[in-house]
């Protein structure tokens, strides 16, 4: 049995993390409220990849990490209107069947492998010319 | 890989012989994984208050530190929002000599002894620099509301 | 050397194995050729098979109490705290002996390792039990199994500083090993054969009043810790530093400050950038700083993102200023490598354990070096097996280190390894000619590695990160 570290110690880790930035810098992430001891509520930002319709624009999104976090993956939200076959259209969930590194969650995975793995669909080669809703809008 | 005998001693040596004022239990289902309660120290602004922290001892302990957190609230300027120490013994400073129990006494030591030139949450260490006794009262507040037994 | 090979198994010294026995399931980062030489030279306890729990017989269970108490007490660093309880300890196991016994392949002489294990005492870092001779500190005299010594190295949040002795928070980590307590037949050495008196004694150092065990043998090294025994150099010969188990260090700082660029995109959190400038002044008017550090500043960890943000902001190409960082403590390091070389051969004359040998890079199979006269000036009670005995599994094993490396350049302890395999009379010594090479050789690598891997990431780099928890953990 390796150590198994608890939901408040793997948040902490990933808070620390996402405050130093992470990867080259596309995607961030941070608690909502500051002072949210149950670190339940996180915000993400992803810059769309380049040569895709999604170039230069900012998405935001939000995460809810429950009690099972995280041997349960987290809820995932787009708050940026955008067009992806994995985000439903009405409230912008991010459907966990439809996303790689949610449907086959594990423990060690984190909020930045979810918003990397987003950021890759966005680039996908079935993806990258998908029509968009316009610059700004919001679910 | 079976838990390091070193955790397993430690875990029964905090049993037999707790520290006053201090008490630690691991999880049934997560060895390496304590909940502690630490005793607001007399004479301090925590007096009374009985506070709720969670250690996790990491794989490479005890080569690197146990990780800790305050889970009550507590107005400290070495101890943030989130409850995580500025402590470092929980740092750079860590030694695979210290112990649970060292780490919890050096803790329990500096709810007696705050120390707002190395703060952690910077708005409660200025207020205590400016002025010691209302950040004391403060603390005396939040004892009051967030760590009665 | 010829009667060692007929006296025990290749693999196994004073009763004790040349490998780890898995306490620590991490991956193991040290050269474990270094380790394994130094073993075989009797500079540091092999790699004792660590008991749970120990009973000697019940005369001696009073004894052993007392030996618990001081070897649990010396634990506690810091505020003070002991152990009084040791409710487990009062049971015999006599399935400890059968184990060990079974693990050597030494049935025959269980009673020799029962011997070993008389007065057995409690590692402080990994609480198992292991015989008194392990290893002791140089600087506070206190116990450590190897084991537990060889995980001890610079930390990656601050590593230009020297491994920190646990106890006693010492720069310059290092320790002592004495064979001189192990029972006569897990020695082959017959040199110190004699030794067996000191079978039922209490643990070295533990109270002056032992002075007088196990004296007697012109083997007895003088600087053996029969009483309590005073600090020494961590240049002293006889001493091994954690440093000298990973003569790659330099490397790390490079790999280190690869991540801290690659990670840190963002704006630094401001306590960082608050040591950035006295730091970087520091490190700019030279090392002296980096021994007073420990007592002063906030967090190693801070000052080091300090100084690279510091450069950051100067505007200064980091790279090159990691580079010449690098180049300039391995410059030092070597210097104090000689420095310490020069003591050894001055203290070479009265120290039968004396031995020039210390970092990986200054090995060289020329025995008829000018220093090794002087530096091996007592020969006579020198133990056989302080000469070199290449173990079978050195070749394979080494093979996987030389993997491990695979992103970086070749590690100079290659060399060694072959120059000990080929060396037939054991006279290792430091060759001056070629240790004035050591410094450019570690320059050259150091750029290389520097100019390979620091835009990508690498095997080296990934090896890092899988251990790498402790950068995570510091932050907390």
């Amino acid at each position: 049995m390796t150590a198994k570290i608890p939901r408040s110690f793997k948040l902490m880790d990933e808070l620390e993390k996402g405050e130093k930035g992470i990867g080259d810098g596309s995607c961030s992430y941070g608690l909502l409220e500051g002072d949210d001891m149950t670190m339940s509520d996180w915000n993400g930002t992803i810059i769309g990849p380049g040569h895709t319709v999604h170039e230069n624009r900012i998405y935001s999104l939000k995460f809810h990490c429950g009690d099972q976090y995280p041997d349960a993956p987290p809820t995932v939200s787009f708050l940026s209107r955008i067009n992806l076959p994995c985000v439903n259209q009405t409230n912008g969930r991010v459907d966990p069947s439809k996303l790689t590194c949610l449907s086959n969650w594990k423990r060690t995975f984190g909020l930045e492998n979810v918003l990397v793995d987003l950021r890759r669909e966005m680039a996908a080669i079935n993806n990258r010319k998908l029509p968009q809703p316009p610059e700004g809008s919001t679910f | 890989m079976s838990l390091p005998k070193r955790i397993i001693k430690e875990t029964e040596r905090l049993l037999a012989d707790p520290a006053p004022g201090i008490s630690a239990t691991s999880h049934e289902d997560n060895l390496r994984y304590f909940d502690v309660i630490i005793a607001g120290p007399d004479q301090s602004p925590f007096e009374g208050g009985v506070f709720r922290l969670e250690l996790f001892l990491p794989e490479e302990y005890p080569m690197s530190p146990p990780k800790v957190r305050f889970l009550t609230k507590i107005y400290h300027p070495n101890i943030d929002k989130l409850g995580r120490i500025c402590l470092d013994i929980l740092k750079d400073k860590w030694s695979p000599a210290l112990q649970i129990r060292t780490v919890l006494l050096s803790i329990q030591a500096l709810l007696s002894c705050p120390n707002p030139d190395d703060p952690l949450a910077n708005d409660v260490a200025q207020h205590w620099k400016d002025n010691q006794d209302e950040a004391i009262e403060t603390a005396k507040e939040w004892t009051k509301q967030h760590a009665s037994a | 050397m010829g009667n060692a090979s007929t006296k025990e198994k290749s693999d196994h010294i004073d009763g004790g194995a040349l490998l780890p026995h898995g306490v620590y399931s991490s991956p193991q980062d040290y050269d474990f050729r270094i380790v394994q030489r130094l073993i075989l030279q009797r500079k540091l306890a092999p790699f004792y098979k660590g008991l749970e729990d120990w009973d000697d017989n019940e005369d001696a269970l009073e004894e052993k109490e007392k030996q618990l108490r001081t070897a649990v007490s010396s634990s506690s660093v810091g505020i003070g705290s002991s152990h009084k309880n040791h409710q487990n300890h009062g049971h015999t196991r006599s399935t400890s002996t059968q184990s060990v016994t079974r693990a050597n392949h030494m049935t025959e002489a269980e009673r020799d390792m029962r011997r070993l294990y008389q007065g057995a005492i409690e590692c402080p870092i990994c609480f198992l039990y292991y015989p008194r001779n392990i290893n002791r500190t140089r600087c506070c005299d206190k116990p450590m199994c190897t084991e537990c010594f060889v995980q001890l190295k610079r930390l990656e949040s601050a590593p230009t500083e020297s491994p920190a002795c646990p106890y006693c928070v010492e720069p310059h980590f290092g320790v002592i090993y004495s064979s001189a307590l192990v029972p006569s037949g897990l020695l082959s050495s017959p040199s110190l054969s004699s030794c067996q008196s000191a079978v039922g004694g209490t643990s070295m150092s533990v109270t002056s009043s032992n002075n007088s065990i196990e004296r007697g043998s012109e083997a007895q090294p003088p600087s053996s810790p029969s009483a309590r025994r005073r600090s020494t150099s961590h240049k002293s010969p006889e001493v091994v530093t954690a440093d000298e188990l990973r003569p790659d260090w330099n490397r790390r700082i490079l790999a280190a400050a690869q991540r801290q660029t690659g990670s840190r995109r963002s704006s630094n959190p401001s306590p960082m950038s608050n040591t950035a400038f006295s730091l970087g002044r520091r490190l700019a008017a030279g090392r002296q700083g980096t021994s007073s550090r420990r007592s002063n500043s906030s967090t190693a960890a801070a000052d080091y993102n300090g100084y690279l943000t510091a450069m950051r902001e100067m505007g200064t190409d980091l790279e090159e200023l990691m580079i010449m960082e690098a180049m300039r403590l391995s410059l030092q390091d070597e210097q104090e490598r000689q420095a310490r070389e020069a003591a050894a051969t001055t203290a070479a004359a009265p120290n039968v354990d004396a031995n020039p040998i210390t970092q990986s890079g200054s090995i060289l199979q020329h025995g008829e070096s000018s220093r090794s006269g002087t530096g091996r000036g007592s020969a006579t009670s020198r133990s056989p097996l302080s000469s070199p005995i290449v173990p079978p599994s050195t070749s394979s094993s080494s093979s996987i280190t030389a993997r491990s490396y695979a992103g970086g350049s070749r590690p100079r302890g290659d060399e060694d390894t072959s120059s000990l395999a080929t060396t037939s009379d054991g006279e290792q010594e430091s060759e001056p000619d070629s240790d004035e090479n050591g410094p450019e050789l570690l320059h050259s690598e150091a750029l290389r590695f520097a100019r390979t891997h620091m835009p990508a990431r690498t095997p080296v780099t990934r090896k890092h990160r899988a251990q790498g928890g402790r950068t995570n953990a510091e932050a907390v």
